[in-house]
């Protein structure tokens, strides 16, 4: 029963995964329409024949757009969990290999963090050096280093609570090999799982501060600033809202079934090990 | 102080403690005496077995013998040479004299690595052997624990638990060590598994001329295997002696009380 | 009280508890021995309808008359803690680390027989005194990490005992203690059984740590019982099974055959996945085995209240 039930969100979640990476791949050689074409007789259209989803309020199809965003959002998801993962991954590990102070700091460090949401930490960023992409991606690749570096420091100081990391000292391995061979292999399984929780995150991170005008700059088409831009157009064409929405929900829903699936998969291995 | 050349192990006043978690900041910690003056001599080719129970130190013991945790005071001689003076080169060498099996054949093997990959890592992070010594010395240690060589290739979950044991002594062997430390090594398997792997430390140490420290709160285990026997109570050695005279004679209360508790 | 036939559980296709029977009185204790891959935890758990889903039970569990096998969730629950209770092998994983351990113990009693916090906690007390702990109210109060891994399981024997139940199913219940605790810890269990009349099953791969509490021993193997009998007899030289005399005879004694070899018993116990064809599964390893023994081997009864499941009982019985 059990195993059904997991298998349906991991399938699933993969397939949504599936689907936006191929679109965004898709979309990097071909969309229906070139997305900064401007068809300003064709302005706010219903979905047609000729646009599928329609037309926004300056004559853009809305299916391209759609699939240029997926591009966008897939951009600053991977890029900001490599950041997350990258850094917090070795400040994690530092901090579970070396306790005492250093321990102490780094995980204050990571409570200051989660102290600061996503979108304050982008509005700093702005603030200093201007709106933009590489901004959003680095503050929400900034933002996710907290999380990371907690969870690999709990799953870190499990493996290294283990008789095999204590036999592998006693063998002479230094500090540096146990962690490259007991402990990162160990906690791999721990770091899949939640680098698709924040890919799913960065996704919404980035939707919300296009939105907010912070992020993707136009002309770069983005799910967020599809919303932004369809606000005003609400009771006329609703549409114009639905459609980056959905995109937005299904993409996130999708990653978050496909991080879930992951985790039962990888609970009751290693629970069924004896 | 001359050392004996057939000595192989000398513990010399070991003592240890630990600083219990402090409730407030500015409270000077606790502490905890694991271990008050623990002398003991093991010749080369003999076994010394310990009795303790929880509390009484000898997981404490195990890892300060084994160079793991440093003593606050007292001496580990290995082959005369203090363990805990050395430089951390000298020491890895060292190590290759002395090696250890641990109580759980579930949590002393890496779930991830293959049962070569686990047998050779003493002798990998020596970086003198070849790829073919490697394979070889791993060959001779799992025949020595009847293991087939084609399990080298599988992974420690698809073993039982006696079986996983048997991979913690290849291990311990592909050294080829002088000494042993043993910490509860049959204790968490079946009682016709722990016959089984008992023989089998029975007949390395006659075939290689090993010598084992064995920790156990088994009396019988400890009887059968060893020459000589300390029963260690929080912290402190109360009665030495060989099994004959310990467990035949006991002098000491808390040796008796033991002694009582074994079934028949 | 408790009434075991044919019992069969068949789990992801393979059958790990192939037909076994037995009966438990009122006051008794039975010592159920057997060792990983026998079954016995699969039977402890079929007794308390804690089976995994997809077990796949069949045969009867008659527990005062009713059919245990047949029970619905909503009827276990009543049973459950209540008539019968479980000590778990590792107290750890019985207890709640969030809470403190008076609370643990008083749950069962508030919880079935709606006593008042105020009088469970009272009754928690007392039973932490029962069960042989010193400074009991302080026990109660504390937390399971603050104990002693003895003083837990003591912890998890006082709430299986909460309600009073009539059965009493003990799963290793000294194998994560130290040698002194475990026969300490097993005769606590067999008084208290004889003292309120409670059906007590001793589950162990010891024979002979439990032959000492129990007044009868049943052997298991490969999913079957090879071997009832009482624990005086099959301690005392008459054990009638090869197996039961190998696991007896595999145990070093203090100053018997020191440095000899110990007469282990030879391989490992059979995949039940891959037993084919019938015969007796323990013939692999037998000292005595011959052809005859590919057919099941019957009971044969040594005596009106012991059995052994082998063909060469006679020689068996002879040779010891």
């Amino acid at each position: 029963m059990r195993r059904i039930r997991t298998n349906a969100k991991l399938s699933l979640g993969f397939v949504l995964t599936v689907a936006l990476l191929l679109t965004a791949l898709l979309s990097t050689v071909w969309t229906p329409w070139p997305t900064g074409e401007l068809d300003v007789l064709a302005k706010l259209q219903p979905p047609g024949e000729a646009h599928w989803l329609g037309t926004d309020s300056l004559g853009r199809d809305v299916a391209s757009l759609l699939m240029a965003g997926a591009q966008v959002s897939i951009e600053v998801g991977l890029i900001a969990v490599a950041i997350g993962l990258g850094l917090g991954t070795a400040l994690g590990l530092l901090a579970a290999a070396r306790g005492g102070w250093i321990d102490e700091l780094l995980m204050r460090g990571a409570d200051l963090g989660f102290a600061f949401p996503a979108i304050l930490t982008a509005l700093l960023f702005t603030a200093v050096f201007g709106p933009g992409i590489e901004i959003a991606i680095a503050a929400i690749g900034l933002h996710a280093v907290p999380t990371f570096a907690r969870v690999t420091r709990a799953s870190a100081r499990e493996v290294l609570s283990r008789d095999y990391c204590l036999a592998a000292r006693a063998c002479g391995r230094g500090a540096w090999d146990i962690t490259r061979r007991h402990v990162l292999p160990n906690v791999l399984p721990v770091l899949i799982v939640q680098g698709t929780i924040q890919f799913a995150l960065a996704i919404l991170a980035e939707a919300a501060l296009s939105y907010l005008g912070l992020g993707t700059q136009a002309p770069q088409p983005s799910w967020g600033r599809m919303l932004a831009e369809a606000q005003t157009f609400l009771f006329s064409a609703p549409l114009l809202a639905v459609f980056p929405g959905l995109a937005v929900m299904l993409a996130v829903l999708g990653l978050n079934l496909l991080g879930d699936g992951l985790r039962d998969l990888v609970d009751p291995r290693l629970a069924r090990v004896r | 102080m001359s050392t004996d050349p057939s000595t192989l192990l000398r513990v010399e006043s070991l003592s240890c403690s630990y600083a219990l978690p402090r409730s407030l900041p500015w409270q000077p910690a606790g502490r905890v005496q694991a271990l008050r003056d623990v002398s003991f001599e093991i010749a080369a080719g003999a076994s010394l077995g310990i009795v303790g129970e929880s509390g009484s130190g000898k997981s404490t013991l195990a890892r300060t013998v084994m160079a793991l945790q440093a003593p606050d005071a007292g001496r580990v001689l290995l082959k005369g040479r203090d363990l805990h003076q050395l430089d951390a080169a000298t020491l890895r060498k060292a190590r290759s004299d002395m090696q250890m099996v641990f109580q759980d054949p579930y949590g002393s093997l890496d779930p991830r690595m293959t049962v070569a990959e686990i047998v050779a890592e003493p002798i990998l992070s020596r970086g003198a052997f070849t790829k073919a010594e490697l394979h070889q010395r791993v060959r001779e240690a799992l025949e020595a624990v009847s293991l087939r060589v084609a399990d080298m290739k599988r992974h420690p979950h698809e073993f039982s638990g006696g079986q996983r044991q048997r991979i913690a002594i290849a291990r311990a062997l592909v050294t080829r060590p002088r000494l042993i430390v043993m910490d509860e090594p049959v204790s968490a398997l079946d009682v016709s598994v722990q016959a089984q792997v008992l023989n089998l430390l029975q007949e390395l140490a006659k075939w290689q001329g090993l010598s084992y420290l064995i920790i156990s709160h088994d009396l019988a285990v400890v009887d059968h295997l060893c020459g000589e026997v300390l029963v260690l109570r929080e912290g402190q050695v109360v009665e030495r002696g060989t099994p004959d005279a310990v467990f035949g004679r006991p002098q000491h209360a808390y040796t008796q009380e033991l002694l009582a508790a074994v079934p028949r | 009280m408790l009434e075991v036939d044919d019992l069969r559980i068949r789990l992801h296709g393979t059958e790990l508890v192939r037909g076994l029977s037995f009966t438990l009185g009122a006051g008794e204790t039975l010592g159920l021995i057997g060792e990983s891959g026998s079954g016995k935890t699969l039977t402890a758990l079929a007794l308390m309808g804690l089976l995994p889903d997809g077990a796949q039970l069949s045969g009867s569990i008659l527990f005062k008359g009713q059919d245990l096998t047949a029970l619905a969730d909503k009827a276990w629950g009543a049973l459950r803690g209540r008539r019968i209770a479980m000590v778990f092998q590792e107290p750890m994983t019985a207890l709640n680390p969030l809470h403190r351990v008076g609370d643990q113990v008083a749950e069962p009693r508030r919880l079935h027989l709606a006593r008042r916090a105020g009088e469970a906690r009272q009754e928690a007390v007392e039973l932490l005194r029962y069960v042989g702990l010193a400074d009991p109210a302080r026990i109660a109060d504390s937390y399971p990490h603050q104990l002693s891994g003895g003083q837990r399981q003591r912890v998890g024997i006082a709430m299986a005992l909460a309600c009073g139940p009539e059965l009493l199913i003990a799963d290793e219940p000294s194998t994560a203690l130290d040698a002194s605790q475990q026969a300490h810890v097993l005769a606590t269990l067999a008084a208290m059984a004889a003292e309120r009349g409670m059906a007590l099953l001793l589950i162990s791969h010891d024979l002979a740590l439990v032959a000492r509490q129990a007044q009868r021993l049943l052997v298991m193997y490969a999913g079957q019982g090879v071997e009832q009998g009482p624990a005086a007899a099959l301690l005392g030289g008459g054990a009638a099974h090869p197996y039961t005399q190998g696991l007896l005879a595999a145990r070093p004694r203090i100053g018997v055959a020191r440095g000899e070899r110990l007469p282990a018993l030879p391989g490992t116990a059979p995949e039940l996945a891959e037993l084919r064809g019938g015969g007796c599964a323990f013939r692999e390893r037998c000292r005595l085995a011959q052809e005859a023994c590919r057919k099941s081997p019957p009971l044969f009864a040594v005596d009106p209240a012991h059995w052994s499941r082998c063909l060469r009982v006679e020689e068996a019985l002879r040779e010891h």
